[in-house]
């Protein structure tokens, strides 16, 4: 019987495990974004003190800071770094405390779903494989111009920007359900 | 209504804000049945951060980071300390010129409590004066952040409203001079008062020695004293937009860090960058569901249907004012800052501008200055509780002797509501 609930123990702990690892991985590209907002701003004033305007940095800079925020923000989930307001949840009886977390988590993974489900109908990858990877035909038969639309100032498709929000829905309804079934243990959340 | 319970029940229950936000806009689009919203909610997340003003938010959270680090903060004070330090209450003016130079540099009221509390108030309370005076100065102090250029809640206000950020960091200068001078007045009373007697007989006794060390740290904080002049120079002069001032200063802060004094080492750096990407990609998350919210709020009718209570109730912008600086203040007793100003401004300000005429910037300095006083207010202020755990001293204590600092602040609102000149007068 202890065998068994060990078992399932370190199985839930290696869920937890690389759970961590990846918003590890999500915070330090966040990280690298960041230092690349600040390259890319710093490098445009250089550049225009030389007189040679590069249009695009600006935009590359909001770009990084995009992916910056999502990436963050899927990592914040795993650590519970959102701003909320705990006023009421912290003054709660601690008989409550566990099932309106479980609610909260339930809720926040409904979410997750229907971010996930809402990126699948944006990028629609099985019409535009249907189509041979035709984007023109693509934005004629759904009238969804995803792939068709390119950046302001740079000749690429926005798309491959926008895949941060599949990313991003994805990974937050990954630690969600970490959270869910395999929460962290009174002690685990002291010592984080 | 359905939008606005859920939302409620949501934030009660303990959901992330930005969360709660996208959970509404969901409901609503059920309701309403539309597929296509769906299709687009992505894209609408996503550009809600295609703005180039919001670029200074993870670069001055980046600067704010480096310059702890990088023990900048540590000279600064010591700087402040020999500019201020051999006047009665010496001390207390340092933290309040080293306030007002950190204002210039991190923008964000939070942080500023939070070095400051960890920095001055034991350095106080070692030179004499009383350690929750000293808890109560730093914290108070830091209602200066939101206010002097750079300021982390101007920078989102400009977003929502659509405004020049550099105009708006102009702005805030008069009422932070004004917030200056009521608050050395309260030190100056205290004074008076008797207050500083023990710490002024401790500043009398300073040894040679330790007046030399002290020189010498202040000597080296001339290369950290170049941070907020950069800041302020270029963005004053139009020589660059705040987000490129930023840039350069985090530039200018990591080199002096880690060539100059030496205390910045790789991994620090790249602590550095992981606390400012995850700090302010939050706010950016935020901001980027504000932005399907005010689409919630206008499906909703509510800008309308409030714009037709408040003008019916208030006759006068000051009326107005008045009203907008009681809703206010209630909101930040309970919200965050960041995000009662994403909740608010959408409603407010169309009100502002087109019913009662009033200028944005002087409106954006009364609405940041009153929900920055909600962070050092009880229940939910979080600059009470940063500064109650720096320094040891109860959130309660703190809280009833901030009140003198709260008082200045309303009373630099109430001034800038009845004289917009002074917000316009450096234009």
């Amino acid at each position: 019987m202890t065998g068994s609930t060990d078992h399932t123990l370190s199985w839930r702990d290696q869920l937890r495990r690389i759970d961590q690892t990846i918003a590890g991985v999500e915070k330090v590209l966040a990280s690298i974004f960041c230092a690349l907002v600040c390259l890319l701003i710093v490098a445009n004033i250089v550049i225009r003190a030389a007189r040679i305007p590069v249009y695009w940095i600006d935009e590359a800079a909001i770009y990084a800071m995009a992916w910056m925020a999502f990436l963050a923000s899927s990592a914040a989930v795993q650590s519970s770094e959102h701003v909320m307001i705990d006023l009421f949840t912290k003054n709660m009886p601690p008989i409550l405390v566990k099932p309106l977390e479980t609610a909260v988590n339930l809720l926040l993974l409904f979410l997750g779903l229907i971010l996930i489900a809402c990126a699948y109908l944006w990028f629609d990858p099985f019409t535009l494989m249907a189509l041979n990877g035709d984007t023109h035909a693509f934005a004629e038969r759904t009238f969804n111009f995803i792939y068709s639309e390119p950046t302001a100032s740079f000749n690429a498709p926005k798309a491959v920007f926008w895949l941060i929000m599949p990313i991003f829905s994805l990974m937050l309804t990954f630690h969600v359900l970490i959270k869910l079934i395999a929460p962290a243990t009174p002690e685990q959340e002291t010592r984080k | 209504m359905i939008g606005g319970l859920s939302f409620l029940v949501f934030l009660i229950i303990g959901i992330p804000i930005a969360f709660a936000l996208i959970a509404m806009t969901v409901i609503l689009i059920v309701t309403v049945s539309d597929p296509v919203l769906f299709r687009a909610f992505h894209q609408q997340l996503f550009g809600g951060l295609e703005n180039y003003g919001l670029l200074a938010l993870p670069l001055f959270m980046l600067v704010g980071e480096l310059m702890s680090e990088g023990g900048i903060a540590r000279r600064l004070i010591a700087l402040a300390r020999v500019l201020v330090g051999r006047l009665s209450g010496g001390l207390a003016y340092v933290n309040l010129l080293a306030n007002a130079m950190m204002a210039s540099i991190l923008g964000s009221a939070i942080a500023q409590i939070s070095m400051m509390n960890r920095v001055m108030t034991p350095e106080m309370e070692k030179a004499g004066y009383d350690r929750s005076f000293s808890t109560a100065l730093s914290t108070g102090a830091g209602l200066l952040a939101p206010v002097l250029p750079p300021s982390m809640i101007f920078v989102v206000y400009g977003v929502l409203a659509q405004i020049s950020i550099g105009d708006l960091f102009i702005s805030g200068i008069g009422p932070g001079l004004i917030m200056i001078a009521g608050f050395s007045a309260i030190v100056l009373i205290a004074g008076l008062r008797g207050s500083f007697k023990q710490a002024d007989a401790q500043r009398a006794n300073m040894s040679a020695e330790d007046r030399s060390d002290l020189h010498a740290l202040a000597w080296s904080a001339l290369p950290a004293a170049s941070v907020p002049v950069i800041i302020l120079v270029s963005i004053l002069s139009g020589l660059a937009t705040p987000t490129e001032a930023a840039a350069l200063a985090a530039i200018v802060t990591l080199l002096i860090g880690s060539f100059i004094y030496r205390e910045l080492s790789f991994k620090k750096i790249g602590d550095c960058l992981k606390r400012a990407a995850m700090t302010s990609g939050t706010i950016l998350f935020l901001i980027a569901a504000a932005q399907i919210f005010g689409f919630v709020i206008v499906y909703e009718q509510f800008p309308a249907t409030l714009s037709e209570w408040i003008t019916s109730t208030a006759t006068s912008p000051l009326a107005f004012l008045l009203m907008v600086n009681v809703i206010l203040l209630l909101a930040g007793l309970f919200f965050d800052g960041i995000a009662a100003l994403i909740i608010i401004v959408p409603l407010l300000l169309p009100i502002a501008t087109t019913q009662f005429g009033i200028d944005p910037f002087q409106f954006g300095v009364i609405v940041c200055l009153n929900l920055a006083i909600g962070l050092i207010t009880p229940p939910v202020g979080a600059g009470l509780f940063v500064a109650s755990s720096a320094s040891g001293v109860p959130v309660e204590k703190i809280a009833l002797r901030v009140l003198p600092f709260i008082g200045v602040t309303l009373f630099t609102i109430f001034l800038v509501a009845l004289l917009p000149a002074i917000t316009s007068f450096l234009f």
